[in-house]
């Protein structure tokens, strides 16, 4: 390999990024603009979920359960007219689940018979459904036992006393959660769509031939472009996490070091997929469709940034040991958040460099004749 | 170049679009390859749902009632345990590296107070890193001790009877595919639809059809009659390899949900030909593209819950015709609704539809003088 013949790729790829002032300012204000929209907007926990709630007892004790749904956070309860079916109510759609505490409920505890509280709950969106039963249980044990009998209440004497510690990040603040995560799908996302046009340009204009017409080799040509797609993803990447510290403050928790490694590491494994997208598609505009598409997913989703990944199908658990993203995700999250440094993120380092490795054979070999396809 | 609608022009546009794109293997793949087997894989794959959390176990106390203990918070899958017996640093190790998402601690006194009749203490450490699953997790740790507690011969105080309307199996492959379909629909129709708008700019063959007499709309019509058939294959096929696979019912009016996904792809189509009025090559075209469907995404419920948004975002989601999409298609296909609830929804996509439709048509037109 010719490091002169790299060089000078290198150079001429970003004389060529640099030309196309919007493809610049895109490169730039797409990654700051989803860093925004998911530091600011998007929020997983559940809040303010509606619920209908028909009190057909009117006692001290529904007034008591409908306090402590509300005292969730999680729940709102609606009063609602008794009149109106709980199927009607769910189908309405306002609300996402009926509850309705039928006359004689309190007596009914108090005498330690079974009482029939019932709740008609919308499953449409799994996680709301099983967060409405969690609530709701803890809630009619809570309050049931205030309004049973002794036989029942007061008899039953707590074993456990659990103590809960969350660490790491005990004010469950979520920008800290999913600002880390959002820097990982970014760099992964953007990289490789800019490597891929950058390969397939060439190709589709036809002024690929001339490059197979010199003696520049396939490796040349991709350390080339590799080099330059490196420094504006690096860019990109210096850029979104100083606005992450400017408005979240989110800063090293420890050791940076891992991140000083991981963040080029990661950088080029994405580049090196763009680059063999583009060797392997011929107009741009499937190229950048097959790396935002399928990319753009499997970053998002299938990396953990989102939901953990050990909820998903096995096979996916283990599919997602190739998604680099998924690797870079637990070094930002722990360069930012657990700071445990060296420890708990060789690893991962281990795993980027190994895929950066296998992803630059991936795009060479189809490269490697520097022939035109048929 | 003006003149009246000519259907005789319009076929013979029409025609040339439909042989162009199905040329075109790699649009063709682009076009339907996302919709059917991202939908399908990813309504597998994705799962909100905590559960196989590793949780290390240092268990101090050694004795029958400490085991009892772990044999609860281990048997109903939310915590796995992993390296059991450990020491209590050695479980905080744990957790303090990332190897493990919580720790147990069961002192060595436990046995004792419980034997007593006092409760036993017992330290439950959560890592909070990912702020979700801990909150979850805490959630499920107070329910298992809740009722271990109350495991007695006596049935508890209140039980409610709990019944899980529309997807009582909780198959969370029905929440997801809707709004995967959606979202897929939206960034393959822009993307789709705004290189096929720049295309003719791109080759320099626009200059071509701005001499032919074609009027503007029969051009685009031409344009977008191809897409938009072949999206419509593309929801269909996914919707019956949902069923197939997730059991994904469909229990509204068909002719509605069609008719309404048409609105949809049309609207779709209108931001990409809109965008490629705008661009002046296929990269641009594909980075703006990109700019404008991913937020529509991320901001449309699909995977992330609008009510817990904050009130600005919540409002300026009202305009996003995603958002609106994604909940007739769960409302029409799981819970049967009908129009009398949805119009709202449906009257937000088609004034969407129409007003993006109509300033691309305009803007297209300039273009072509």
């Amino acid at each position: 390999m010719n490091l002169r013949r790299v060089w000078v790729q290198c150079i001429k790829e970003l004389v060529e990024f640099r030309r196309d002032r919007l493809t610049v300012a895109l490169a730039f204000a797409l990654p700051v603009a989803m860093l925004l929209i998911f530091g600011l907007a998007i929020r997983l926990q559940i809040k303010n979920i509606p619920v209908a709630v028909q009190d057909f007892d009117r006692s001290p004790f529904s007034r008591d359960f409908i306090a402590r749904i509300d005292a969730s956070g999680e729940l709102v309860a609606i009063a609602e007219p008794l009149d109106r079916s709980p199927t009607a109510l769910l189908q309405a759609g306002d609300v996402r689940a009926a509850i309705v505490i039928p006359p004689g409920t309190q007596r009914a505890i108090a005498q330690g018979r079974p009482a029939p509280l019932q709740a008609l709950v919308d499953a449409t969106d799994v996680v709301n459904a099983l967060t409405i039963k969690q609530i709701l249980t803890a809630a009619s044990v809570f309050v049931g036992a205030a309004y049973a009998p002794p036989s029942v209440a007061s008899y039953v004497p707590a074993r456990v006393a659990l103590h809960e510690r969350i660490w790491f990040n005990p004010g469950g603040n979520e920008a800290l959660y999913i600002v880390p995560g959002v820097y990982a799908v970014i760099l992964a996302l953007y990289p490789t769509m800019l490597a891929a046009i950058a390969m397939v340009r060439d190709k589709e204009r036809g002024t690929i031939v001339q490059a197979y017409a010199s003696r520049l080799r396939a490796s040349e040509l991709i350390a080339g472009k590799c080099l330059a797609l490196e420094c504006i993803g690096l860019a990109e990447a210096v850029a979104i996490m100083t606005i992450g510290f400017a408005v979240w403050g989110v800063r090293f928790a420890g050791d940076p070091l891992p991140l000083l490694i991981g963040t080029p590491l990661l950088v080029c494994c994405q580049v090196l997929l763009g680059l063999f997208i583009g060797a392997a598609t011929n107009t741009v505009t499937s190229a950048i469709q097959a790396s935002g598409t399928v990319n753009s997913l499997l970053a998002v989703l299938l990396s953990g940034f989102m939901y953990p990944v050990f909820a998903m199908p096995l096979f996916f658990q283990w599919l997602s040991y190739i998604v680099p993203t998924r690797h870079y995700i637990n070094i930002t999250r722990d360069a930012f958040v657990r700071g445990a440094g060296w420890p708990s993120v060789w690893s991962e380092l281990a795993s980027l460099a190994l895929t950066a490795l296998v992803l630059a054979v991936g795009a060479w070999l189809p490269m490697r004749r520097m022939q035109m396809t048929d | 170049m003006s003149g009246a609608f000519s259907w005789r022009r319009f076929l013979v546009l029409l025609r040339k679009e439909f042989i162009q794109i199905m040329g075109n293997r790699q649009v063709l793949y682009i076009l339907l390859f996302p919709p059917i087997v991202q939908v399908t894989i990813l309504g597998y794959a994705m799962s909100p749902l905590v559960k196989h959390l590793t949780i290390a176990v240092a268990d101090e106390s050694k004795s029958p009632a400490s085991r009892r203990l772990i044999d609860a918070f281990t048997a109903n899958g939310v915590f796995v345990p992993q390296g059991a017996l450990d020491t209590t640093a050695g479980v905080y190790r744990a957790v303090q590296s990332g190897t493990v998402d919580a720790a147990l601690v069961i002192p060595a006194d436990y046995a004792r107070s419980v034997a007593r009749g006092a409760p036993g203490d017992v330290q439950l450490v959560l890592d909070g890193v990912n702020s979700f699953v801990a909150n979850i997790s805490a959630g499920y740790a107070a329910l298992i001790v809740q009722a271990y507690n109350a495991r007695t011969e006596l049935p508890p105080p209140l039980s409610p009877q709990i019944t899980f309307a529309y997807n009582p199996g909780l198959v969370t492959a029905w929440f997801f595919v809707p709004g995967l379909l959606g979202a897929i629909l939206m960034i393959t129709g822009v993307l789709a639809s705004g290189s096929e708008g720049i295309r003719e700019k791109d080759e320099g063959t626009l200059e071509q059809l701005l001499m032919t007499p074609a009027s503007s709309l029969e051009v685009l019509l031409a344009k977008i009659a191809p897409l938009f058939v072949l999206f419509m294959i593309a929801l269909l096929a996914s919707i019956a390899l949902s069923r197939l696979i997730f059991g994904l019912p469909f229990r509204g009016d068909v002719v509605l949900f069609m008719s309404i996904s048409s609105i949809y792809i049309v609207a779709a189509i209108a931001i990409g030909m809109l965008i490629s009025t705008f661009a002046a090559t296929q990269q641009q075209v594909v980075l703006i593209s990109l700019f404008t469907a991913l937020p529509l995404m991320m901001l449309s419920g699909a995977f992330a819950p609008i009510q817990s948004m904050p009130p600005f975002w919540q409002t300026l989601s009202l305009i996003n015709p995603l958002r609106h999409y994604i909940t007739i298609v769960r409302d029409v296909l799981l819970k049967g609704t009908g129009l009398d609830v949805i119009w709202p929804n449906v009257l937000a996509l088609l004034a969407f539809a129409i007003v993006a439709m109509w300033i691309s048509a305009a803007r297209y037109r300039s273009q072509l003088r």
